[in-house]
């Protein structure tokens, strides 16, 4: 009797849940290429804030101005080209992507590379990038300080642990050109930092511009010395599935904002936000007290 | 790893980002839980008391409800929450916030009402038969015998249910709402100092949970002092 | 004496589960008698007395008490049960409540007493119990059998028809269930109504005008403790006896 219940029960919790499931499929293809339920006259960005320079938070400041960094500043013109309000809404990187799908934002720009599998489910736009600084476009190893410049060639990862975020370009790049390396799969390169310092893998892949502020912070990290051989390291932005209408709208922005050569100059502001992020010392006055 | 330069950059955090640790992510934290367990309480009285009514089909879905919520992620819920209910329900406009604060309501729901339930259930039966035979009602019963005695038993325990929710606010940074570990993401995130934000974070963690188990603990031997039978 | 029926059963069946516990229990209690029941664990003894205040419901058959059905529909049990006082084998006084405030709050709270009123009938039922000087600390701080002598007054001060003792010494420890039987005796020695179900044979022998036997679910053998006692007629009963004695 209890036992029939209790089965009873577990079953309908099973179709409330595919309700559920099949209720947010079908609400997210109601939706489906048009905008949003924004109103018309704002434009809703999904981004991840947690990723200097591409797009982080001065937390010096309030409210929507507070996200700031390279990405933020394209969603900026964007907005302004559309003529809308921008509304950034902040989430995990994860979290971007199915707000897309659902239509509860109507574009993400968090530092996405393009990607197969991500061309297929979303629409992307032309790949953008910071400019003509060939830094920005590298894909590099880093590794600690003394083993600086020490893997040069592939061969040189043999058996080596190599540190990549997950579904990242880093991680199918090292599976093309490092075949031989043991890969280490984690969550975000922060936390990979830590364990690269803590010697849970030799090397981390990622993009420049990211290694470059960790070096900037850290003494402790060093190249490599290894290049990751890539064609096109821009970013892109995220959007609904059949949204062909935006799309095309977005890459006209795009293509303008390159053509005026806006884009190193936003670059060149976010990565000096994020540099003065870090940038107070600390001092001790005479009572030990930490002072600034 | 290299730990000299950790508590330097710890300082530096502090100083320069004590607010954000402080100002907003500790009141925001605090404002989630006291909302979700506040709620959650009256939410999850309502619930226990339909999980014990007599009808069958009441019970049957409020056992389906508590079983869904404590079945499913709470993660999970907060995606339920903040992406498909706006849609599914637009004419409700309620912040981001507000939805996530929602999601923890009926979480917390879920898990108060059974620590309800069994609070009531762990009053001997033979208080229960006691009054009845002296004549008094299942009401009376219920608020001047088993209630009071049940409340020795649910006090502590929906003080562990605020720990724990104050704990499970940390989801909310998914969202980037604010709490304790939003600060994280974005101090870390801004400074790639995530491992010296984190040990703040844990610190400021630590030091509201801590106190208030001690004050739960303290609860719970005064109950079980004066309780001895 | 006026040998008016107070309770009445008829064909009373009762079972938990698979196991039958009461299979057909016919008895009739008058107003003044004194009945025991006795017999071996798991015979129905307690099933019986609390199913006579609708704490079992039983499956079938009828309850009459003071010639109202009972165990018919649109019954308002509370008013009945009323008048028929319970005493429990684990005491079951409300531990959140002083001594005081567990004799009066039924009378109160279900009668409608006043304050004072209550509180003076809590005064004189204390000093019958020899509790008088208990009465403002919390039952925690009791002895069993004190805890025991305080659910008698409780019941008491409902000022019921009939009492119904379920096992009311079984939970002592040796030396308290003198005081205890010492409470039931005087209490019978006044004319009160009461059933008690017990293992204390000497008890039973002595204050009972009838003893019923139960076993197997049903009332096996009934009659004086004389009869009982001294001329048991079912092999059951003076196996039981046997044992027992």
């Amino acid at each position: 009797m209890m036992k029939m219940k209790k089965i009873a029960a577990l079953a309908l919790c099973l179709a409330l849940c595919t309700l559920m499931l099949a209720g947010c499929g079908g609400s997210a293809g109601q939706s489906g290429g048009s905008a949003s339920q924004s109103g018309e006259d704002v434009l809703i960005v999904a981004t991840s804030p947690d990723f200097a320079p591409t797009t982080f938070v001065d937390t010096s400041k309030e409210g929507q101005d507070q996200y700031v960094g390279f990405d933020i500043a394209v969603a900026q013109y964007i907005a302004d080209q559309m003529g809308k309000t921008l509304v950034i809404q902040p989430m995990s990187f994860d979290a971007c992507t199915t707000a897309v799908s659902m239509g509860t934002v109507d574009m993400a720009l968090a530092g996405f590379a393009w990607r197969e599998d991500r061309a297929e489910n979303f629409n992307l736009s032309n790949e953008y990038s910071p400019s003509d600084d060939p830094n920005l476009d590298r894909q590099v190893i880093i590794t600690l300080k003394d083993k600086e410049g020490q893997f040069t060639t592939p061969a040189d990862f043999a058996g080596v642990k190599v540190g990549v975020q997950t579904a990242s370009l880093q991680e199918s790049l090292c599976r093309e050109q490092l075949p031989d390396c043991e890969l280490v799969i984690i969550g975000d390169l922060g936390t990979g930092l830590l364990q690269l310092k803590n010697g849970d893998f030799a090397c981390m892949a990622s993009a420049y511009p990211t290694a470059e502020v960790f070096m900037n912070n850290d003494p402790d990290i060093a190249l490599a010395g290894f290049d990751f051989e890539v064609d096109d390291t821009g970013t892109v932005v995220v959007m609904q599935k059949g949204a062909d209408e935006l799309t095309a709208k977005v890459n006209e922005i795009l293509a303008k904002a390159a053509e005026e050569g806006l884009m190193g100059g936003w670059y060149a502001e976010a990565v000096e936000l994020a540099k003065s992020a870090t940038a107070s010392e600390v001092t001790f006055d005479d009572s030990g007290n930490a002072a600034s | 790893m290299n730990f000299s330069l950790i508590g330097a950059n710890i300082l530096k955090l502090l100083q320069q980002y004590w607010q954000v640790f402080l100002l907003q992510g500790v009141v925001n934290t605090l404002k989630l839980t006291s909302i979700a367990v506040l709620f959650g309480v009256v939410l999850g009285t309502l619930v226990a008391i339909c999980k014990m009514c007599r009808f069958k089909l009441v019970r049957f879905f409020i056992t389906i409800y508590i079983e869904v919520i404590r079945g499913t992620p709470i993660l999970l819920q907060l995606y339920i929450f903040y992406f498909v209910l706006p849609q599914l329900l637009p004419l409700l406009k309620m912040s981001p916030f507000m939805w996530v604060a929602l999601a923890l309501c009926i979480n917390s729901s879920a898990y108060v009402s059974e620590v309800i339930r069994a609070g009531i259930q762990a009053v001997d039966i033979g208080q229960t038969e006691a009054a009845r035979s002296l004549g008094m009602n299942s009401r009376q019963t219920m608020t001047r015998i088993v209630l009071p005695q049940a409340v020795r038993n649910i006090l502590p325990a929906l003080g562990n249910e605020f720990i724990m929710m104050l704990k499970e606010t940390s989801l909310a940074s998914t969202f980037f709402l604010g709490d304790l570990m939003t600060s994280y993401l974005l101090v870390g995130g801004a400074t790639y100092l995530r491992f010296e934000a984190l040990i703040i974070v844990g610190a400021i963690y630590l030091l509201l949970t801590y106190p208030l188990s001690q004050v739960v603990n303290a609860f719970e031997r005064k109950m079980a002092k004066d309780g001895a039978d | 004496m006026a040998q008016t029926e107070l309770i009445k059963t008829v064909d009373l069946y009762k079972s938990f589960g698979r196991l039958g516990v009461l299979k057909g229990v016919s008895e009739t209690i008058r107003t003044g008698e004194v009945v025991s029941i006795i017999g071996p664990s798991g015979g129905g003894k307690s099933t019986f007395l609390r199913c006579l205040n609708l704490l079992e419901t039983p499956e079938k058959g009828q309850i009459f008490f003071e010639g109202v059905e009972i165990t018919g529909k649109k019954v308002d049990i509370d008013r009945h049960r009323q008048k028929m006082g319970m005493v429990f084998q684990h005491f079951n006084v409300f531990p959140h409540l002083s001594v005081r405030k567990n004799i009066t709050l039924a009378p109160m709270l279900v009668k409608g007493k006043s304050e004072a009123e209550a509180n003076a009938q809590a005064n004189e039922l204390l000093e019958r119990v020899g509790l008088a000087e208990k009465a403002e600390v919390m039952p925690a701080k009791l002895s069993g059998g004190q805890k025991q002598r305080l659910a008698i007054v409780r019941a008491l001060a409902m000022e019921p028809d009939v009492m119904l003792f379920d096992e009311p010494t079984s939970a002592l420890d040796p030396e308290m269930v003198g005081e205890v039987l010492e409470v039931i005796k005087g209490l019978v020695k006044s004319g009160m109504t009461s059933v008690i179900v017990t293992h204390e044979m000497g008890f039973a022998r002595e204050v009972s005008d009838r003893v019923l036997f139960m076993a197997d679910g049903i009332i096996a053998e009934s009659g004086t403790p004389d009869q009982v006692f001294n001329h048991p007629q079912n092999p059951r009963l003076q196996d039981f006896l046997a044992k027992v004695l």
